[in-house]
């Protein structure tokens, strides 16, 4: 197996891993994943986050979890968010004056595109240095996928769209008060 | 080009104006078709070259003729010693029976007269791809026979032996005359008492520029013997008459009937008229000359008389209806003169082609010439009396008085009743103002058995006993044993299934047009060869289980019931009382009533003896069809027809009860409506809904709720879904406290953006499941003020997420309540969409098409059947659907369907036209401005996308003019596949080629065309599915009774898998998979992948480039990364992928 010899495209590093799961129903193939120091208004979420093209499919906080505690051990991760599209638009805007802040529960990222937010700035970097060296050594890592794939992934899923009742009614709750907080400050 | 042309003089028109054109003198039809028609004539020419080919043929032939040397008054030895000695081998074609002993003689003299006739002699002949005849005919001279000879087939055996002789100097004589030619015999229109010379050309072994060779004109020349005009009398050959002496059946000793007309004697009418025909060739001939002189457009009328009649499998030939072109120009010539009640005119000479070839369909559609009366005319040169008569001879008539024939004399009432309707339905197609019907009136042939008919059944012929039934009387009356058993079937057929069938065709299958010249007659083995019969079904009477015989105290009529239905009849007492004769039956899954009882009724009156059954040697796919529809786990549901809706009603039962909770829940806003928009409650899903199977796709049926107005919904779309979010979990609670149902909240992310939408997810007690979505009278201004407010960037997004509100709000249950009535309407029509979705299913498509455009395709063929009826079987119905599909020009063609109801059969009895009821009724149709909009619409959205990339399939109706509702989100390889697939079937089934195999073959995916394929597999999902498994005993029924603990464990995971892959690799990979993995074994199915060929293509890295890319070297460009997107692939899909094959 080939791997391209591009280390970075862009400003962002490229980490080629090796997948670990295909057990040899098909030949295995480098995967590139594109990463970056992440700039954002918001400082504090700047200054420790990566941000990251092309995260390999079924890949969750397990496996992120996995792939830094064993090439950055001490990177500690604190959240892992994937974009939406078009998550930038935001309909509750778009169709009422009233809304000046609220946010769709996604980032503004564009496609396949994710976040990852470390603990502290340091852990952050320390994460972003090792695989800076992880390049350099032209090393491909094994990506091990830790979150539930297959069958398992897909029930989670189905029962992920399952809404626990009283956690929906406090957020109705949450959001109606503010709409009508609103609605009566415009008056 | 012409149909732009025609669709801007549509544009100009008001309905009104439309209405007054049609009234005054039908010249905007007339106009829009004479375009259509004088393009259609100018491309059935004949090549001029070919014609000037062809008529030095015929010179050349009629000099050889000349040549023929003349014999006189052979006896029959001298004849049999003279073709024993003849090289050429040639057999005397005579008639059966031969002759024996005759006490007449054999000449040839050269013949009196030799003439073209048909429609070459008439020039009105047109191009044909399989090759044109050209009738040439021969008259033999009258002092050959005695005035005696009509009776007891002398003159067809004298005119055996000149024909013979004839053929056998030919052989000789072109070979010296450099025409290289191939002579056969041919049954002129398969009338066995009538052979003729066909003739073909040759290319010879050795060529020689003298020769003169035709085959690449493609027409071959007929050579039919006649007699002189008059030649015997006429009134001795009416088709009452008998002219046949025969020993009587009962006494075969000395005892004859007499040749006296007291005594009744059987008829023999073909005999007759047969005899009769031949003295009539050239006479005929001047008699339509004279009609295309004095009408100018008669020729070009013909023209179209011969294409329509020829796209209907019809000709003059006993097998194909015995109504062809000669007899439509007679007809036409016979309403030229008259034929109205007064003998006044139905056509006049100053008509159009279109107005002459209409005035004849309405004629033919509208007129009974069996039954009710017969059309008498005299092709008499100079006079004209045609009057259309009252009372009928009970066989379709149009008599000539002056030749004494009844031209229809080869149209069996079957076929007369066949051309009726489809003369009945030409005629609504002329007068429709909507649509444009040109070309399913002149363009598509409708002669495919399958497509065609309802039913098909064949039979070989070899399994029926010639013997049996076929005495000397039959022989006689009938002339050959085919016209004899296709008779009795169709009697057998129209007793015992009355108004289940609306039509009747019986044909033999490949048959024996021309005979070897060294053979005496045709035929020989009747092996592989077939007697089909094809049914039209009547949908509301053809599965009912009781045939309603007279009442009991009917005793004559009783008796003759009990005799034609044997162990089958019985009495029965009624719920009014009456006690009547009847018989019944029993429904199956597997095959329609009908078929049962043509079983019981063939093995009953055509096997010979009770050992060897009929009914085991009819073929019929109809059940193979039937078997891929699949059956509900339920009690019984092999015994259940295929248009029982009784699964479906148990569904909707439980919704009508769940609606009446609903409606008297004490909720802050009363619930206002309660819509359905599903495909279980509308009978048109592949499944049928059985309790508790809850790994049915379809299980959950949506239903859209609208709460009583208010103006409190907040005015912001988030905020707004809340508040129904809120109302959603009140119901819950209050329907979990006060009642036995359960229920759960989902999230939904049918409409994009919108991430707030929850829908409420209800069990019954019954074992349904329905998922409710709340609509408010704001929604749809808000989603329109999300599209005005947001920038230019945004906006297209925006307009995509409008277009999934509209259908899963709006659009769907606008789709439900319309296909809901239909689906009540045609009873056949739940069925075939079912299969068809299932064929969709097993090529993999049904992942890529909302089921409401697959319902809309499917219900086309119901709604806009032309130029078919209505389909009235699983069979046609789909196998028409494919049909349509395989033709449909998307890229060109909108399809707009009219949705209204249909108003019922016989108030669109053309008859009543002009009556106002009829135009009341349709009032509530598709009218041509709406038709015109959408048409429109179409052209706007072609003009954007003028490939079809964005847009393939336009789908237009009163319920949506856009056109693009449910299409908007469907690929261009996708739309595609669907056309060739249906293409490849339909090709088979154009070729005549449906078999078990074949069928099998139909349903089963192409794999070989994907670029890789996931072979994966889920627990088993037939049970929790609610399928009846095969193998499963009748009265064995493994359903469930309860939910299972966790509803998400007996989801079909493979559905989420491709769903995630579809979305992830949009644009570069198109997954495909079956969406029922319960109708698959142990919950096997395949997942399959199509690479986007421009995915491979270089392009700069963008943080927001399409998913999984590699770097290319030394560069900033990317590309696809396609091995490690297969990685990919199967690492997500863990346990499921069982195995990968790479192309």
């Amino acid at each position: 197996m080939e791997l391209a010899s591009v280390q970075e495209i862009k400003g962002f590093v490229v980490l080629p891993v090796l997948f670990h799961a295909p057990s040899g129903k098909v030949p295995k193939a480098a995967h590139y994943i594109y990463i970056k120091k992440h700039s954002s208004k918001d400082e504090g979420l700047s200054s420790r986050s990566l941000f990251i093209v092309n995260i390999p499919l079924g890949s969750g906080l397990a496996t992120l979890k996995q792939f830094f505690g064993k090439h950055a051990t001490g990177a500690i991760i604190e959240s892992f968010v994937e974009c939406k599209k078009d998550s930038s638009i935001n309909l509750a805007k778009l169709t009422s004056d009233l809304v000046t802040h609220k946010q769709s529960p996604f980032p503004h990222l564009p496609n396949h595109c994710s976040l990852i937010t470390f603990i502290d700035q340091d852990a952050c970097d320390l994460a972003y240095q090792c695989i800076k060296k992880l390049v350099k050594s032209s090393r491909c890592p094994v990506w091990t996928l830790a979150d539930p794939l297959g069958s398992a992934r897909y029930r989670k899923l189905a029962q992920s769209h399952i809404l626990d009742i009283a956690q929906l009614n406090r957020s109705i709750f949450q959001d109606m008060s503010e709409f009508n907080r609103r609605e009566e400050t415009s008056y | 080009s012409e149909p732009r042309q025609k669709k801007s003089t549509v544009a100009n028109l008001s309905a009104q104006d439309i209405q007054i054109a049609r009234e005054t003198a039908e010249l905007f039809k007339s106009n829009i078709f004479k375009l259509q028609i004088d393009e259609l004539v100018k491309n059935l020419k004949i090549k001029d070259s070919h014609i000037k080919v062809i008529e030095k043929v015929l010179h050349r032939l009629h000099h050889i003729i000349q040549q023929v040397p003349e014999v006189e008054n052979l006896t029959l030895k001298d004849v049999e010693s003279y073709f024993h000695v003849s090289s050429n081998k040639v057999a005397v074609p005579f008639p059966d029976p031969k002759p024996f002993h005759p006490n007449y003689k054999f000449s040839f003299l050269q013949p009196s007269d030799v003439s073209l006739i048909g429609s070459f002699g008439l020039k009105t002949a047109i191009r044909q791809p399989e090759g044109s005849v050209i009738d040439m005919s021969i008259t033999m001279p009258s002092k050959l026979f005695h005035s005696k000879d009509y009776v007891n087939y002398r003159a067809f055996h004298k005119r055996a032996f000149y024909i013979g002789y004839l053929a056998d100097q030919l052989v000789t004589l072109s070979q010296e005359h450099y025409l290289p030619i191939k002579i056969s015999y041919e049954y002129v229109n398969g009338d066995k008492l009538c052979p003729a010379i066909r003739v073909e050309s040759i290319t010879p072994d050795q060529p020689n520029p003298e020769h003169l060779v035709f085959e690449k004109t493609k027409f071959s020349i007929r050579i039919i013997v006649g007699f002189e005009l008059g030649l015997f009398e006429g009134k001795k050959l009416l088709p009452d008459k008998n002219c046949i002496k025969v020993q009587s059946p009962t006494d075969q000793g000395s005892k004859m009937y007499g040749d006296h007309d007291s005594i009744q004697l059987t008829p023999t009418p073909l005999y007759n008229s047969s005899l009769l025909s031949s003295t009539t060739y050239s006479h005929y001939l001047k008699l339509l000359y004279t009609a295309k002189k004095t009408t100018e457009s008669f020729r070009d009328a013909c023209v179209l008389g011969k294409l329509w009649l020829r796209q209907r499998g019809f000709s003059s030939h006993f097998n194909e209806g015995g109504f062809g072109h000669f007899e439509f120009a007679i007809l036409m010539t016979a309403l030229l003169q008259g034929g109205g009640l007064t003998s006044n005119k139905i056509l006049l000479h100053g008509f159009s082609s279109y107005q002459l070839f209409k005035g004849t369909i309405k004629y033919l559609a509208t007129q009974d010439l069996m039954d009710e009366g017969y059309l008498s005319f005299t092709s008499a040169i100079g006079e004209t009396s045609s009057k259309y008569k009252p009372d009928g001879f009970h066989v379709p008539t149009i008599f000539d008085k002056n030749t004494k024939i009844n031209i229809l004399w080869k149209t069996t009432k079957w076929s007369y009743e066949t051309l009726r309707r489809h003369a009945q339905q030409t005629l609504v197609a002329l007068n429709d103002l909507v649509y444009d019907r040109f070309d399913s009136v002149f363009l598509q042939q409708c002669r495919t058995p399958s497509l065609t008919y309802d039913l098909t059944i064949k039979i070989p012929l070899a399994e029926l006993d010639h013997e049996k039934n076929f005495g000397p009387l039959e022989k006689i009356s009938f002339i050959s044993f085919e016209n004899f058993i296709k008779s009795k079937i169709y009697a057998i057929l129209k007793r015992g299934l009355m108004d289940r069938v609306t039509d009747i065709s019986i044909w033999i299958e490949n048959l024996i047009t021309t005979f070897s010249i060294h053979k005496r007659k045709a035929g020989g083995p009747s092996e592989g060869r077939n007697i089909v019969i094809g049914l039209l079904l009547n949908p509301l009477e053809c599965e009912r289980l009781v045939t309603k015989g007279p009442d009991n105290e009917d005793e004559v009529n009783g008796a003759k019931f009990r005799q034609f239905w044997q162990s089958k009849a019985s009495l029965r007492r009624f719920k009014d009382g009456t006690i009547q004769n009847c018989c019944i039956w029993a429904s199956s899954s597997s095959e329609p009533v009908v078929l049962s009882i043509i079983k019981f009724l063939f093995d009953l009156h055509l096997s010979s003896n009770t050992e060897t059954s009929i009914s085991s040697h009819l073929v019929s796919n109809i059940s193979e069809f039937q078997s891929y529809v699949p059956l509900p786990s339920l009690p019984a549901s092999t015994k259940q027809s295929i248009i029982s809706t009784a699964a479906f009603q148990n569904l909707n039962n439980s919704f009508d009860e769940l609606c009446k909770i609903l409606y008297s829940l004490e909720l802050p806003l009363r619930i206002k409506s309660v819509n359905p928009a599903s495909p279980s409650l509308r009978a048109t899903s592949l499944l049928q809904p059985v309790p508790f199977a809850v790994s049915n796709p379809d299980f959950f049926n949506e239903v859209i709720v609208q709460f009583e107005s208010s103006t409190k919904w907040p005015d912001e779309l988030i905020s707004l879904e809340k508040t129904k979010s809120s109302f959603l979990i009140r119901t819950l609670e209050v329907l979990q406290g006060e009642t036995n149902y359960q229920g759960f909240i989902t999230k939904d992310e049918s409409v994009p953006l919108n991430y707030a939408v929850t829908l409420l997810n209800i069990l019954t007690p019954q074992g349904y499941g329905f998922r409710i979505r709340v609509l408010t009278e704001h929604d749809e201004i808000l989603y329109l003020r999300a599209i005005e407010n947001a920038d230019h960037r945004q906006r297209p997004i925006l307009r995509d997420t409008y277009l999934r509100f509209t259908q899963k709000y709006i659009g769907s249950m606008k789709h439900h309540r319309t296909m809901n009535t239909l689906a009540f309407h045609f009873p056949f029509f739940s069925p075939t969409v079912r299969l068809f979705k299932r064929w969709m299913d097993s090529q993999l498509l049904s992942v890529h098409f909302p089921q409401e455009f697959v319902e809309l395709l499917a219900i086309k063929v119901f709604v806009d059947p032309a130029p078919y009826s209505v389909p009235s079987s699983v069979e046609s119905g789909f196998l028409r659907i494919l049909q349509f599909l395989s033709q449909w020009n998307w890229k060109e063609e909108p399809l707009i369907l009219d949705l209204s109801k249909p108003v019922d059969d016989s108030s669109l009895n053309p008859t009543t036209e002009n009556g106002t009821s009829y135009i009341d009724k349709l009032k509530d149709n598709l009218d041509v401005q709406t038709y015109q909009l959408i048409n429109t619409n179409f052209d706007k959205q072609r003009k954007t996308d003028p490939t079809a990339m964005k847009m393939q399939f336009f789908v237009g109706s009163k319920d949506d003019n856009s056109g693009i509702l449910w299409t908007n989100d469907i690929s261009l390889p996708v739309a595609t596949r669907l056309t060739s697939l249906a293409k490849v079937a339909t090709n088979l089934v154009m070729k005549g080629e449906l078999n078990h195999k074949s069928i099998k073959l139909l349903f089963t995916p192409a794999l070989a065309d994907y670029d890789f394929v996931i072979k994966v597999q889920t627990e088993d999902l037939v049970s929790s599915s609610g399928i009846a498994e095969a193998k499963v005993f009748a009265n064995v029924v493994n359903g469930r009774t309860s939910y299972p603990d966790d509803i998400t464990s007996k989801m079909d995971p493979i559905q989420w898998y491709v769903d995630e892959l579809n979305d992830k690799f949009k644009g570069q990979i198109i997954f495909s998979t079956k969406r029922f993995t319960s109708l698959n074994k142990k919950g096997s199915n395949v997942v399959t992948g199509l690479f986007n060929p421009s995915t491979v293509a270089k392009r700069k890295f963008k943080v927001s480039s399409a998913y999984n890319c590699k770097p290319v070297e030394e560069t900033e460009h990317v590309t696809f990364n396609k091995e490690s997107a297969l990685n990919e692939i199967v690492a997500l899909g863990g346990d499921l992928v069982v195995e990968v094959v790479l192309k």
